[in-house]
C-alpha cells in the first residue's frame, strides 16, 4: 500500500517537474522508470527463479533502450524518405502544383492544399518538414485572404489528418500497445475520416465567418533555386508519399522495406545521374537521422518507462490502485476517457509521446481492458495532442510564422479535436469494449 | 499550368522597371520605357505606384528635353536597410547598407567563435539594436570554416525540442527575408558572373583537401572527368605541381583567365604560367570588401522584386 502511494506520488512529482519545464521529457521518463523500480523494491541486478534477469539495470534500463527498436528504425527510415522528398523538390512541387490546380477560387485552393498537406504528412515528419511545407502553404493561404489564425489552424488540422496515416507512428503505437500494425491501421482509418471531416467543417466555418471573397491566382513565387519536376518522371516522383502507405496498408509489406522502396522510387524518378543520386542518398540519410534525433531519444525513454511499469514487481504494487480507477463498464469507459482526453495537452498523462505510454502499458497489464480498447482510448486522445498542444514545436513554429498567439490556435482547435476524441472513444467502446 | 492574371502581368512589368532602375541607379521615365519596351503610360502608372510606396524617388535636377521636363528616378536610399552578417570561426562581422547599397555602418560583433543558439541570439540582438534603421532583409555570408553543425539551432518549446537551421530560426523570429551563401560558392558564382566581366573562357581552380577544377568555354561548362586533377597532380600540391596543372589546362583549352582559390598570396605569386596571354587571378575568400556589398545587393534585389 505504502509503496503504491509512493509510486503515485513520484509519478505526480516528476510529471509536475516535466509539465513545469523543470526537467525535459527525455530525462523525466527514464528517471520515473528508475524511481518506480526503486520504490517497488526491484533490485539493480538480479535474476528470478528461471534465471531471467529482473534487475532494473538489465531488465528496465538496458532492455528498455531497445524495446522500441522497431519503431525507432521506422522513424529513421521515414525521416530519411522525408528528407529525400524535401531535397529533391518532391514536397515543394506537390504543394505548388496543388496551388496551381486550385486556380482563382480561394476555397478550392484551400481544400486542395489541405489534401496535399495531409498526403505529405503521411510520410514526412519532424519540425524541418513542417517548416518546409508551412513556409510555402501558409503564405499562399494568407495571400488568398485567409486570416493568419485561420490559416495556421487549417494547416495544423491538415497536418494532423495526415498524421493518422503516418506509418512510422503506426509502428510506434504498435510497440506501445503490443498490437499488430493492421490493428492500429484499422482504427486510424476511422480517426482519419473523423479528422478530415472536422478539418472540412473548420474550413467552411472559417470561410463563412471571415467572408473570404478574394478571387485571384494564388501567387506562387517562382524560386530560382527550387527543383522543377516535370513530365512523366516528375509525375511519378510526386507519387512518392503514397508508396509506403500502399505497400504497408494495402499489401502488408513490413514498414522498413516499404520506406526503402519509397526511397528508391524517389531517387529513380528525380536523379539525373547515379553519382548525384548516391550523393543525395547519403546526405539525406545523415540529415534524416539528425531530424529524427528528438523522436528517437523520446522512444528510448518510452521503452524504459514501459518496461518499468510492466515489471512484475511494480505491477504487483500498482495493480490494486489501478483496479480501483480503471473503468469497468462501457459508460464509465466512455466518460472516463472522453473527459480525460485533454490531459494529453502539456505532456500530460494521456500523452502517448510521454507519460501516457507508461499509463497505457499499466492499464493493459492490469488485464481489465483489452489492449485494443486501451489503444482506441489513447489514440483518440492523441488527436488532441497532435495539433492542439501549444507545447508542440509545430504549433509554436506555425504560430510564430503567422504572428499569432500559440494559445489562440489551441482555443480555436480544441472544440474540434475534443469532438474527434469523443467520437474515437465512443467508437472504441463499440468496437473493442 | 500557371494561370496569369492582370496582377501577375503588372508584377512582371514592375519587376522589369525595378531591375532597370537598380541597374542604372538613375534613369528617367522615357529611358525606362525604351529599355523595358513598355508603353510610357504603363511605365508612368507603375512609377507612380512605386513613388507612392516610397520605394523610388525622383532625384537630380529637372532637365528639359525636346520641350518636356524630365526627372530621374532612383531607389529611395531611406526606404529601409539591408544587413549582412559575415560568420566565421574567428568571429562575426556586421555591415549595414541603405537601399542604394551605400555602407551605413560596419562593426565586428565578436572575435570569438559563436555557433548554434548563441549565434542566433547575436544576430537577433544586432538586428533589434538597429530597429530605427528599419532592416528589411538580412544576408548571411558564411566563411568556409563554418561547419554545417555550427548552424544547427535547438528550437525548444520547453516541453519538446527539435533541431532546425539558423536561417529558418531567423525567419521565424525576425519575419524578414534571410539569404544565406557560403563565401566559396558565392565567390565562384560572382567571379564567373559575366555581369562582372566580359564573357571570357576561364578556368577555376580551388585548392583545398582536394583540388577542384571547372572550365567554362563560351559560357558553357566543359565536362571533366572527376579524376582529372588526381591524374595530373601527384599527392602533394606544391606550387610546381599546381603550375604544371595550370599549364596543362592552357594547352588543352583556349583559356583567357584562371581564377585561383584556396591559396595564400605567397603560393599564388610562386605559380608560373607559360602562356603570357593567360591572366591568373587570385580570389579572396575572406575579401569582405568585395563579397559583402554583393551579398547586400542580392538581398536588396530580392526585397524589391515581387
Amino acid at each position: 500500500m505504502l509503496q503504491g502511494i509512493l509510486i503515485i506520488l513520484a509519478f505526480v512529482v516528476i510529471a509536475t517537474l516535466m509539465m513545469t519545464k523543470k526537467i525535459p521529457t527525455l530525462l523525466a521518463l527514464p528517471l520515473m522508470a528508475v524511481v518506480i523500480c526503486l520504490i517497488a523494491g526491484v533490485p539493480a541486478i538480479g535474476v528470478n527463479a528461471d534465471g531471467v534477469a529482473i534487475g532494473w539495470l538489465q531488465a528496465v534500463l538496458e532492455a528498455g533502450t531497445v524495446r522500441m527498436g522497431a519503431a525507432i528504425m521506422a522513424v529513421i527510415f521515414g525521416s530519411w524518405l522525408g528528407q529525400l522528398m524535401n531535397k529533391t523538390g518532391i514536397t515543394e512541387n506537390i504543394i505548388k502544383k496543388s496551388a496551381e490546380l486550385g486556380g482563382d477560387k480561394p476555397l478550392v485552393v484551400t481544400l486542395i492544399l489541405c489534401v496535399a498537406v495531409a498526403l505529405l504528412f503521411t510520410t514526412l515528419s519532424g519540425l524541418g518538414s513542417i517548416i518546409m511545407v508551412g513556409s510555402i502553404v501558409l503564405p499562399i493561404l494568407i495571400s488568398i485572404g485567409v486570416p493568419a489564425l485561420s490559416a495556421a489552424s487549417i494547416f495544423l488540422m491538415s497536418f494532423t489528418t495526415g498524421l493518422t496515416f503516418n506509418i512510422a507512428n503506426w509502428k510506434m503505437f504498435a510497440g506501445i500497445f503490443s498490437l499488430d500494425i493492421e490493428q492500429i491501421r484499422n482504427f486510424e482509418i476511422y480517426l482519419m475520416v473523423a479528422t478530415a471531416v472536422a478539418t472540412l467543417i473548420l474550413i467552411f466555418v472559417e470561410f463563412k465567418k471571415n467572408g473570404i471573397k478574394f478571387a485571384f491566382s494564388a501567387p506562387v513565387k517562382p524560386d530560382v533555386k527550387s527543383t522543377q519536376l516535370s513530365g512523366v518522371r516528375g509525375s511519378l516522383a510526386m507519387l512518392t508519399p503514397l508508396i509506403p502507405i500502399v505497400l504497408v496498408a494495402g499489401l502488408k509489406v513490413p514498414v522498413c522495406p516499404a520506406f526503402m522502396v519509397g526511397i528508391a522510387w524517389a531517387l529513380i524518378f528525380t536523379s539525373s545521374s547515379v553519382a548525384k543520386a548516391m550523393n543525395t542518398l547519403t546526405k539525406t540519410c545523415y540529415d534524416g537521422i539528425t531530424d529524427a534525433g528528438p523522436a528517437i531519444i523520446l522512444m528510448v525513454g518510452i521503452g524504459i518507462l514501459y518496461l518499468a511499469v510492466t515489471h512484475p514487481m511494480v505491477k504487483e504494487v500498482l495493480n490494486p490502485f489501478l483496479l480501483a480507477v480503471t473503468p469497468k463498464s462501457v459508460v464509465s469507459y466512455i466518460l472516463f476517457f472522453s473527459l480525460l482526453a485533454p490531459l494529453a495537452l502539456y505532456r500530460g498523462p494521456m500523452n502517448l509521446f510521454g507519460l501516457g505510454s507508461g499509463i497505457a502499458a499499466l492499464i493493459i497489464g492490469l488485464g481489465t481492458l483489452s489492449p485494443l480498447a486501451v489503444m482506441g482510448a489513447f489514440l483518440s486522445a492523441e488527436r488532441i495532442q497532435g495539433c492542439g498542444d501549444p507545447t508542440n514545436t509545430q504549433n509554436v513554429w506555425t504560430a510564430n510564422f503567422c504572428e499569432v498567439d500559440v494559445n489562440s490556435i489551441t482555443r480555436k482547435l480544441l472544440p474540434y479535436l475534443w469532438v474527434i476524441a469523443v467520437f474515437g472513444v465512443v467508437l472504441s467502446a463499440v468496437l473493442y469494449f | 499550368m500557371i494561370k496569369k492574371g492582370l496582377k501577375d502581368i503588372k508584377n512582371q512589368n514592375t519587376n522589369l522597371i525595378m531591375q532597370e532602375i537598380m541597374q542604372a541607379r538613375c534613369i528617367s521615365r522615357i529611358e525606362l520605357a525604351q529599355a523595358t519596351h513598355l508603353s510610357p503610360s504603363t511605365v508612368g502608372s507603375i512609377v507612380s505606384d512605386l513613388l507612392a510606396k516610397g520605394i523610388i524617388v525622383e532625384v537630380g535636377m529637372q532637365t528639359i528635353e525636346k520641350g518636356r521636363s524630365r526627372k530621374d528616378l532612383s531607389i529611395a536610399s531611406d526606404f529601409g536597410s539591408v544587413g549582412v552578417f559575415e560568420v566565421s570561426r574567428h568571429g562575426v562581422f556586421f555591415c549595414l547598407f541603405d537601399m542604394c547599397l551605400k555602407s551605413k555602418f560596419s562593426t565586428c560583433i565578436t572575435k570569438e567563435r559563436v555557433t548554434g543558439n548563441d549565434l542566433l541570439q547575436v544576430i537577433v540582438d544586432t538586428v533589434k539594436q538597429h530597429d530605427e534603421d528599419h532592416i528589411l532583409g538580412v544576408g548571411l555570408l558564411l566563411q568556409d570554416d563554418v561547419q554545417p553543425s555550427d548552424l544547427n539551432i535547438i528550437y525548444d518549446t520547453g516541453y519538446s525540442s527539435a533541431t532546425i537551421r539558423l536561417k529558418d530560426a531567423l525567419v521565424n523570429l525576425l519575419h524578414i527575408p534571410i539569404s544565406e551563401e557560403t563565401c566559396a560558392s558565392f565567390t565562384i558564382m560572382h567571379a564567373l558572373n559575366p555581369a562582372y566581366d566580359e564573357k571570357v573562357n576561364c578556368a577555376h581552380v580551388m585548392i583545398g583537401e582536394k583540388v577542384f577544377t571547372t572550365i567554362t568555354i563560351d559560357g558553357q561548362k566543359v565536362p571533366l572527368r572527376s579524376t582529372f586533377c588526381k591524374e595530373v597532380l601527384s599527392d602533394t600540391t606544391s606550387s610546381q605541381e599546381v603550375s604544371r596543372l595550370l599549364n596543362m589546362l592552357c594547352l588543352m583549352f583556349d583559356i583567357q583567365k584562371i581564377f585561383m582559390m584556396g591559396v595564400d598570396t605567397k603560393f599564388y605569386q610562386s605559380l608560373k604560367i607559360q602562356d603570357k596571354d593567360v591572366e591568373l587571378v587570385q580570389l579572396y575568400q575572406k575579401d569582405t570588401e568585395m563579397l559583402t556589398p554583393r551579398m547586400a545587393e542580392i538581398v536588396r534585389d530580392e526585397l524589391l522584386l515581387i
